[in-house]
């Protein structure tokens, strides 16, 4: 059975056509946004071993995001990437842009593999607060 | 012709004496007649694990021939892609402007799809217009 090698959940990344090198840039762990608001992009990237006998499988790589403030269930929201390879290893890339973003908090996304969650990455999102007017100078200079 | 290598009603050896053949007609300063042909084999060959496979796509992007530059070209990036242990999926989700919410995701549809020989990438659409 495919192995997890690692899982994260970035801004952006790159992959180096030469070389076929992945970079990952700004890593999300903790953001502070004024809520209610969106990820403007957020990239997840999972990297699996293949087993010799998965060769030529139909394997489905699901990101699960969590979306707690919703009324009704689930309270989630699932992107599946399907793939089949001859590969030792394969790479996952999801690319999502407009995910809403409604409380703080610790946002757990969790990787699913044929819907088994396998990991995941915690993102502590902070609620700032309204803007506040300029403090009232402590005292007076006359 | 992949799936005719796969369900072997192609062999490796019915391609190499096709591709034989087909070299029979590369003459010097003329352009190659059989480069698509020929890239088309490299393509169909670059996930076959045969000896075969090894030899044409090695050969092949190690030439140096102006008359089939374009197939040589298919080869070298078959053999690159061949050589590289990690493959990649790719996809592309966007969120409509809006909630967000699973019903407009069960509701969403795609916009485009895009395949790139070793590594693939798609990107889809979902949520309200």
């Amino acid at each position: 059975m495919a192995k997890l090698e690692y899982f994260i959940v970035a801004e952006s990344l790159s992959t180096d056509r030469e070389t076929n090198r992945v970079s990952v840039f700004n890593v999300l762990e903790e953001i502070t946004a004024k809520l209610p608001t969106h990820f403007p992009r957020l990239t997840a990237v999972s990297a699996w071993n293949m087993a010799p006998e998965d060769r030529g499988q139909d394997f489905q790589v699901t990101l699960r995001i969590p979306q707690p403030w919703k009324e009704t269930e689930p309270k989630h929201l699932d992107f599946h990437v399907n793939f089949t390879t001859e590969r030792s290893r394969h790479r996952v890339y999801h690319h999502i842009e407009g995910v809403p973003l409604k409380q703080g908090g610790d946002l757990k996304l969790q990787v699913l593999l044929n819907g088994e969650p396998v990991a995941s990455h915690s993102i502590t999102v902070h609620d700032r607060e309204p803007d506040r007017q300029p403090e009232a100078a402590p005292y007076e200079v006359v | 012709m992949k799936e005719g290598l796969r369900q072997e009603a192609i062999t490796d050896n019915t391609l190499r004496n096709f591709v034989s053949s087909l070299l029979q007609d590369l003459r010097r300063g003329e352009r190659f007649p059989h480069e698509l042909a020929v890239a088309a084999i490299a393509v169909a060959l670059e996930g076959r694990a045969t000896d075969f496979a090894d030899e044409f796509l090695h050969d092949l992007s190690r030439l140096e021939l102006a008359e089939m530059s374009a197939c040589i070209r298919v080869a070298r990036e078959c053999w690159k892609d061949r050589m590289q242990v990690t493959h990649t999926r790719s996809k592309s989700f966007r969120l409509a402007a809006g909630d967000g919410s699973l019903s407009s995701l069960a509701g969403g549809s795609a916009i485009s799809l895009r395949t790139d020989v070793g590594q693939s990438e798609q990107r889809f659409t979902y949520g309200a217009a």
